[in-house]
């Protein structure tokens, strides 16, 4: 008996632990973007007052950031320069897929992000400056229905994740 | 002064051309590979549409698609846009923002002092060049340092036991920048042989050619006792150096504008000696030119050593002693073949 109701708890558990992570992967795209957001915001300081070459700047920011903006910025420093990656934008790119694996965006994010690659460090600074911005624009779009997002379906996830282990733990009993 | 017979030293560590190929996309790099083994290029030039073309000893060839010299131009590896598109997006470090200033006037220099005169579409406000738009062509200037090229000079281009004050003359590619370069390595280091003891030199080196500087270091050899403003515009630079550094010397590239001859003479009533370089056939050409003439003129340089192609880049014309006599007149020329 105890070991049944142990069981069922552990069902209940799972349940409950499945929506929490739906909801951390809903939060995750969140603190993705917004992340991205700072790092690009770093980029405009980079270009704007110090007029450093990306792949510079992008080595150094990466160790200021962590997650997917830190593995973004150190993919594109290491990948300028290497086989067709003569320009920053194809640098950019490489990077982009190279980081694909381990980002919670929507493809949508991942075209937003692409439109930099025709423009980066292709032209001169207040060009730069207007496409980084722009790019901000709509990834702060991105974040913000993504933290709405998260903030309904994530409690949605949560109380069905918890539901349907105790209604799996019923049909068990 | 032939070259050949002084040492080369480069500037970056790496072999003749590796430190050029790696700004160029991998098409055209793996073409200037096998030139150094063919011939001591000085100008590697790309138009759009048009043949790979390398000048070499004053001779002007075609480069092929195995990097031999060719005579038919259709023999030739065909530039293309996108290839100059790829070369200066590797030449600014993927940044054209980072470098816009220099190419707005017109070039670009890379780490070892390799100029590259950049031609094309750019954009104009209020009668200046703001940007450059679209590249249409790249002469690339290979920079190599001849350590020793002013050892000959030397006591000519002294007086009561100081440096006089020299301007080089040349047409370009005659070796303005290599003679500047050298006699600033003498300045400050001293010829310990003819008890010449070291000065403290300030070089403003606005286009970064004399002494290709890596983040403010110099990568030629321009002396131990050398101060550097690298990239700067010259007559701001030259008064910085004057306010700060105490030189003795003052020695900067291509002078041109009235800022600068005034900078010049800011430098030469402190009791600073100067050296440059300026753009003419001979001493009576320099004369000829707005601001630099009335330096000339008024007396502001003591030495006016004169360079040609005749016998190589290099070869010395001339000396010309503009030492102001009784009067305020010029005392004469001298030719001296070193």
């Amino acid at each position: 008996m105890m070991l049944r109701i142990c069981g069922l708890i552990g069902v209940v558990a799972t349940g409950a632990l499945v929506g929490q992570l739906l909801f951390l992967q809903l939060r995750e795209r969140y603190k993705q973007l917004s992340n991205l957001r700072d790092g690009l915001r770093a980029m405009v300081t980079e270009i704007d007052y110090a007029r450093r070459p990306l792949p510079e700047a992008w080595a150094e920011l990466s160790d200021t950031f962590d997650g997917l903006t830190s593995s973004l910025f150190s993919e594109a420093a290491a990948a300028f320069g290497q086989g067709e990656a003569v320009t920053a934008g194809r640098a950019w790119l490489k990077a982009l897929r190279s980081v694909d694996d381990v980002t919670e965006l929507t493809e949508e994010d991942k075209r937003i992000l692409r439109s930099l690659a025709p423009v980066l460090g292709a032209s001169h600074r207040e060009d730069q400056l207007a496409h980084i911005e722009l790019v901000d624009e709509r990834l702060a779009r991105q974040a913000e229905r993504a933290r709405e997002v998260s903030r309904r379906r994530g409690r949605l996830f949560r109380a069905l994740g918890f539901l349907t282990g105790i209604l799996v733990a019923v049909i068990l009993l | 002064m032939p070259r050949s017979e002084h040492e080369s030293v480069p500037a970056t560590g790496k072999s003749e051309s590796k430190a050029i190929a790696e700004y160029l996309p991998p098409r055209l790099s793996a073409v200037l590979d096998s030139l150094d083994r063919l011939c001591r290029w000085e100008e590697l030039r790309l138009r759009a549409g048009q043949p790979l073309t390398v000048c070499a000893e004053g001779q002007t060839h075609y480069v092929t698609p195995k990097g031999e010299l060719g005579l038919m131009p259709e023999d030739a590896v065909a530039v293309t846009r996108r290839d100059l598109t790829e070369a200066l997006s590797l030449m600014t470090g993927g940044s054209v923002y980072a470098k816009e200033d220099q190419l707005a006037r017109g070039y670009l220099t890379l780490p070892g002092g390799h100029r590259v005169g950049i031609a094309g579409k750019v954009v104009s406000e209020g009668g200046q060049v703001r940007r450059l738009l679209y590249p249409g062509s790249m002469n690339i200037r290979h920079c190599r340092a001849f350590r020793g090229v002013a050892d000959g000079l030397v006591d000519s281009l002294r007086r009561r036991g100081r440096w006089t004050s020299t301007v080089i003359i040349s047409p370009p590619g005659c070796g303005k920048t290599t003679l500047l370069r050298d006699l600033v390595r003498r300045a400050s280091d001293g010829v310990a042989q003819k008890s010449i003891p070291p000065v403290q030199v300030g070089l403003v080196d606005e286009r970064s050619e004399v002494a290709a500087c890596d983040q403010g270091i110099p990568t030629f050899d321009v002396g131990r006792h050398t101060d550097v403003i690298d990239a700067a515009p010259k007559a701001e630079a030259m008064f910085m150096l004057l306010r700060s550094m105490g030189p003795q010397v003052l020695a900067t590239d291509e002078l041109g504008r009235s800022e600068d001859a005034q900078a010049v003479r800011e430098a030469l009533n402190a009791g600073v000696s100067v050296f440059t370089t300026v753009h003419a056939d001979d001493v009576n050409q320099a004369e000829s030119r707005p601001y630099v003439g009335a330096l000339l003129r008024d007396g502001a340089f003591c030495r006016a050593v004169v360079l040609s192609r005749r016998k190589g880049p290099g070869t010395v014309e001339g000396i010309a002693k503009l030492d102001a006599g009784e009067g305020g007149q010029t005392t004469g020329y001298w030719r001296a073949e070193a």
